[in-house]
């Protein structure tokens, strides 16, 4: 293995700075580079899945590598294996989808060259998060990736945005707050910031109560970044008032990478809590309360990217719920859904991103008929619709498929009932936005309607990609391929604490 | 290797879909393709079904799937369904808008059909089970705004049906669970079977057996979750109607609710299960027949029988004694055969008058003689009148009952009684529609000089149904121990029973015509000797208006929604309170505007909560040790 993975982060990063140098007033420049940079990515998150070996079982990937070399308590570690190259995948190909669609959608903003600085920044910091072995270098991607997003979500300046900014500002920073609180207490009891060593010494001297009191800030922090409830209220205001392509970084991979993807590391590879009944029962509960109270909220909704961002929570609730089952298959499920859920959000969002550039209104009460209009949004988004809604063939059927037999088998059948009712109700959610926005009679302005709304050129592919991965993932479950990708990262956070150290070397 | 009858079902299954895609992306302009395509595909598949039926009972592709004979009947019922639409189609949906997805969807009907008849696995069965919901929807959604809210309303559902079919399969995986489950990818592959025979005792057995049979009434239309068939059945294309909720999905309802009770669950006589399905199956017979009676508009009107028909299957498989279930599977093929050519009639009606509603139409007997004919001959079937396909399947079903209440017990009384009273209001029913259609006098609110016969795609189809509703009522012995009896296996005792000692059906008919002869002879004779005049009517010293002379058929049938105890129930209809979809909606919009008002914007409150969170988690993590 060689110094490949610094990429990830290395040029997002020189990129975005090199844009605010050098080509303020080009963003042709930036824009061809981001779609150069994340496709570089994204082949590259690609490669990875070829390392490691097969074991007979599974394949097990674990590579550590010393930055600057550095021995390790004193320099800091970046650690990959299945769940990292995992959730790479997800980051970096949502990426290049959403930055791809920008070059389109995005023409209608100035400065467009700070815009794409920041969206690299952002993935450097989720990039950063994902392959690093260090808890305070976690916290810094964390925030750049968070201070990134604020400024993203606010990038339009109307009083709507800069409003939901600012609530979105206010409640992160507190997380982040708590966040670094309980990096600080870790250290304190500990003496390392290196997670592996952290979860050496949590293994030899067991937890105590300040180590608990970390634990229940970082899962608060990282709660309010997955957007659970009671945490979520920013999200409702601050995904849907961001551009499209923001939203769908936002809903697609930002809430995953800093919330879950952080929460599962913490929780089951530094604490080592995949056995603690009151770990994983929390996640149940909060999960199951997420699922359903964001799926009814959904429901009430006529702004088509709020009903969406409700969609967010209750699909996080999924996930989180489904790991909270605590065994191996409800594992896959969650990781599974949460892949999948990453590509059809985008997706949407994507889409809700062509339909207010079409018609200038998100109300789904102002749309209607325009299925004739714009057959690829209207197609893609009716697959989005469907995966999302579980559906088969498409990738969300399956994954809830899953969510629903692990929780039966894990001796739930409550948590498998709360899935299906939120199934249900999800699928109500989006038959109403299929039926208002594409099926029912035109109610929007006849001029508008009789114009050329077809979705301009990138704009088309990138939906095109994702609706192509929504049916596509589903072969993620055919044996070979569930041993390649889902099997192994699942395995990666069963095997908790001990796997990890072992992972890193120690 | 695959094995050769394994080559047969991939390629029911696969060719379909992919000659689906291909009518899907040729365009437009060119002209007939898309029927060639789709009649080259539906041969195909008749060869494949006749090749998989003289197969022997075998499990295929590691036990993903089997074959056996009832499951190749029922696929190869379904192309015969498909095949007379697809005429049809040709002739009632030439030079219609999304010509190219009508047909794509329509293979992939078939497809995932085959997929669903054949597989022995859950995840096989959930996915093509799910898949046809899905064309399903879009099938009926292809008419756009008229059609976009009962499309919705179907796919919620069936859909939702569909996802507590999941959760059934997952407790049922769950009561027999294999011993060794290290690897979790194994539930993936060949050890989720289907047909275990799990006895239904405990209490999980019990809910997975209710969650199995509510996706089944689904499909199907069966109370409580009927209320999407009279929805598309009125505002989907006629074609549609007659294929989808008209008869496929009747059959993969009914042949899901068959295995359910027989291969995947074993049932003791006298469980409340059985009173649990006669009870959803009475109730639907009498509820919505009683429905039918105060509609106004044909197809809505055959959509609510197309409700009440499957009570009666429900009944007969609930009797679990081999009379009654072959009377509940033939009912599902007689309801299948009568009800597609009513709702394919009712198309040929609407086109030529431009309506669907009674109250304008009248007097369209002499203008429309073959739809007439085959309306008339269906009607009467689904009334059950001897000597139609629909007298034998309903007789087999009494007897069914019958031969329950000889094991002792009081309630079969009560069901016979339904499903008898039914057969009597479903009758009056048809009268209505009759009259009103073709008999009463013509309206003058449809320009009647236009009405003509429909092409002979259309009139062939139904004409073939129709008299197929005759043959398989004569010559009953035919299609009940050839197809139904051999399929179920049940064969020797159907015949062991001498069926046909109690109902002559050649005899019966002989007299019958002979009868309707008389009575035409006497008829006629009437007419030689009477005097008979026509003046206009004069009413009060003046002329009467023709127009309010006229005397629809539809309003006889309003006194009995004025009747006490039943004008309530109507009522209560009317504003949705047996409607699931209505009453669930309701619901989840009331919780949800009270948690939406939660959100009131304030960041302070915002922030509240998640300090509320942080508390409760350092609560759960504090105070454990």
């Amino acid at each position: 293995m060689s110094n490949l993975p610094v990429l990830f982060v290395i040029l997002p990063l020189g990129f975005g700075f090199l844009y605010i140098l050098l080509a303020r007033r080009r963003p042709f420049v930036s824009e061809m580079g981001s779609v150069a940079v994340t496709l570089t990515l994204f082949m590259l998150s690609l490669i990875l899945i070829g390392a490691g070996y097969f074991d007979g079982q599974q394949v097990i990937r674990s590579f550590n590598l010393n930055m600057g070399g550095w021995a390790l308590p004193m320099g800091i570690n970046i650690y990959l294996d299945s769940l990292t190259v995992l959730m790479l995948i997800i980051v970096n190909m949502i990426s290049f989808t959403v930055i791809l669609y920008s070059v389109n959608y995005m023409k209608k903003y100035s400065s467009r060259s700070y815009f794409y600085a920041l969206i690299l920044f952002m993935l450097a910091g989720m990039n950063g998060i994902l392959l690093t072995g260090d808890l305070f270098n976690l916290y810094v991607f964390l925030e750049l990736a968070s201070v990134s997003s604020y400024i993203l979500v606010s990038f339009g300046v109307e009083a709507e945005e800069l409003e939901a900014a600012f609530k979105y500002l206010v409640m992160g920073a507190i997380a982040s707050a708590l966040i670094l609180l309980g990096v600080i207490i870790i250290y304190l009891v500990s003496g390392t910031l290196n997670i592996a060593y952290a979860a050496q010494f949590i293994q030899e001297y067991g937890m105590n109560r300040a180590l608990y009191f970390a634990f229940s800030l970082l899962l608060m922090g990282f709660s309010l970044k997955a957007a659970l409830i009671p945490f979520h209220a920013w999200l409702p205001d601050a995904h849907p008032s961001a551009p499209a392509p923001i939203s769908a970084m936002l809903s697609g991979v930002v809430i995953k990478v800093l919330g879950v993807y952080a929460l599962l590391r913490v929780g089951f590879n530094l604490f080592d809590l995949g056995n603690d009944p009151y770990f994983l029962n929390l996640l149940l509960v909060v999960g199951g309360i997420s699922l359903i109270i964001g799926v009814l909220l959904a429901l009430y909704q006529w702004d088509i990217k709020r009903l969406f961002a409700y969609h967010s929570i209750s699909q996080m609730g999924y996930v989180v719920m489904a790991i909270g089952l605590g065994t191996g298959l409800g594992m896959v499920a969650g990781l599974f859904h949460l892949f999948n859920h990453a590509v059809f959000k985008s997706l949407l969002f994507l889409n809700s991103g062509a339909l207010e550039t079409a018609t200038g209104t998100r109300s789904l009460k102002k749309m209607g008929g325009l299925a004739r209009k714009m057959p690829v949004t209207a197609v893609t988004s009716m697959i989005g619709s469907l995966s999302i809604s579980g559906i088969p063939p498409f990738n969300g059927f399956w994954s809830k498929l899953m969510i629903i037999f692990a929780a039966v088998l894990a001796g739930q059948p409550f948590y498998a009932l709360l899935a299906v009712i939120g199934s249900v109700l999800t699928l109500a959610s989006f038959m109403k936005v299929q039926r208002y926005a594409f099926w029912d009679k035109c109610r929007l302005d006849k001029k508008i309607y009789e114009s050329d709304l077809t979705a301009p050129i990138f704009m088309r592919v990138s939906m095109l990609i994702l609706a192509v991965f929504c049916i596509f993932l589903s072969f993620l479950i055919l044996p070979g391929i569930y041993r390649l990708i889902l099997s192994p990262a699942s395995l990666d956070l069963l095997q908790g604490a001990a796997g990890y150290i072992g992972g890193v070397g120690l | 290797m695959l094995s050769g009858i394994e080559y047969f079902l991939l390629i029911s299954i696969i060719l379909p879909f992919f000659t689906g895609l291909l009518v899907l992306v040729i365009p437009t302009e060119i002209k007939f393709l898309r029927e060639i395509i789709a009649s080259v595909t539906l041969v195909a598949l008749f060869i494949m079904a006749g090749l998989l039926g003289i197969a022997p009972e075998q499990q295929l592709f590691s036990g993903f799937f089997s074959s056996d004979g009832l499951a190749s009947f029922i696929f190869f019922f379904i192309l015969f369904f498909g095949a007379i639409n697809l005429i049809y189609a040709f002739g009632s949906e030439a030079g219609k808008s999304r010509l190219n997805e009508f047909y794509a969807y329509f293979l992939w009907t078939l497809g995932a059909a085959a997929g669903v008849v054949f597989s022995a696995n859950m995840i096989a069965f959930l996915s093509f089970w799910g898949f046809l919901g899905l064309t399903l929807y879009m099938m009926i959604g292809l008419d756009g705004e008229a059609a976009s809210g009962p499309a919705k309303k179907t796919i919620l559902i069936v859909g939702g049906a569909d996802a507590l079919l999941i959760l059934g399969f997952a407790l049922l995986f769950l009561l027999n669970l294999p011993e060794q489950l290290a690897d979790t990818t194994q539930i993936f592959s060949g050890n989720m079977g289907l047909w275990i025979e799990q006895p239904v005792t405990g209490p999980y057995a019990v809910l997975a057996f209710i969650l199995l049979t509510m996706a089944a009434f689904s499909k199907a239309g069966a109370m409580p979750l009927h209320t999407w068939v009279p929805a598309a059945s009125s505002d989907a294309r006629p074609v549609t109607a007659a294929f989808l909720p008209g008869s496929l999905d009747k059959l993969l309802g009914i042949y899901f609710l068959y295995r359910i009770c027989t291969k995947i669950f074993v049932m003791p006589e006298d469980s409340w299960m059985v009173t649990y399905l006669m009870v959803i199956g009475a109730v639907t017979i009498i509820g919505a027949v009683m429905m039918a009676l105060v509609q106004h508009r044909i197809r809505r009107l055959l959509g609510y029988h197309a409700v009440s028909q499957v009570g009666y299957m429900i009944l007969g498989i609930a009797t679990l004694t081999p009379i009654g279930m072959a009377g509940g599977l033939f009912h599902m093929l007689n309801n299948a055969i009568y009800k597609s050519c009513l709702f394919l009639c009712a198309g040929n009606v609407e086109t030529a008058t431009g309506t669907d509603e009674l109250d304008k139409l009248g007097g369209l007997g002499k203008f429309m003689p073959l739809t007439f004919l085959s309306m008339l001959i269906a009607s009467a079937a689904i009334s059950g009148v001897p000597p139609l396909n629909g007298f034998v399947s309903k007789w087999l079903i009494y007897r069914g009952l019958i031969q329950v209440g000889e094991s002792g017990g009081l309630s079969w009384i009560v069901w016979l009684t339904a499903a008898m009273f039914g057969s009597a209001l479903t009758l009056a029913s048809f009268i209505k529609i009759i009259h009103s259609i073709f008999w009463s006098t013509p309206s003058c609110r449809i320009p009647l000089e236009k009405v003509k016969e429909q092409s002979y795609f259309r009139t062939i189809p139904v004409l073939i149904l129709a008299g197929i509703c005759l043959v398989f009522g004569i010559a009953y012995i035919y299609p009940l121990f050839l197809y139904v009896g051999s399929a179920i296996g049940e064969l020797p005792r159907l015949v062991g029973m001498e069926l046909y000692r109690d109902w002559h059906a050649g005899g019966a008919t002989v007299l019958l015509v002979i009868a309707l002869l008389i009575g035409l002879f006497v008829y006629w004779i009437s007419g030689l000797f009477s005097r008979l005049r026509r003046v206009p009517t004069w009413v009060g010293g003046s002329q009467h208006d023709p127009e309010r002379a006229y005397f629809p058929g539809t309003e006889f049938y309003r006194t009995i929604q004025r009747l006490p105890v039943i004008s309530s129930l109507y009522g209560y209809q009317s504003r949705g309170f047996f409607d699931i979809y209505e009453l669930g909606s309701r619901f989840s919009v009331g919780v949800a505007s009270y948690f939406s008002n939660l959100h009131s914007g304030v960041l302070s409150t915002y922030v509240t909560w998640a300090l509320v969170g942080l508390v409760v988690y350092l609560f759960v993590f504090l105070g454990i040790w």
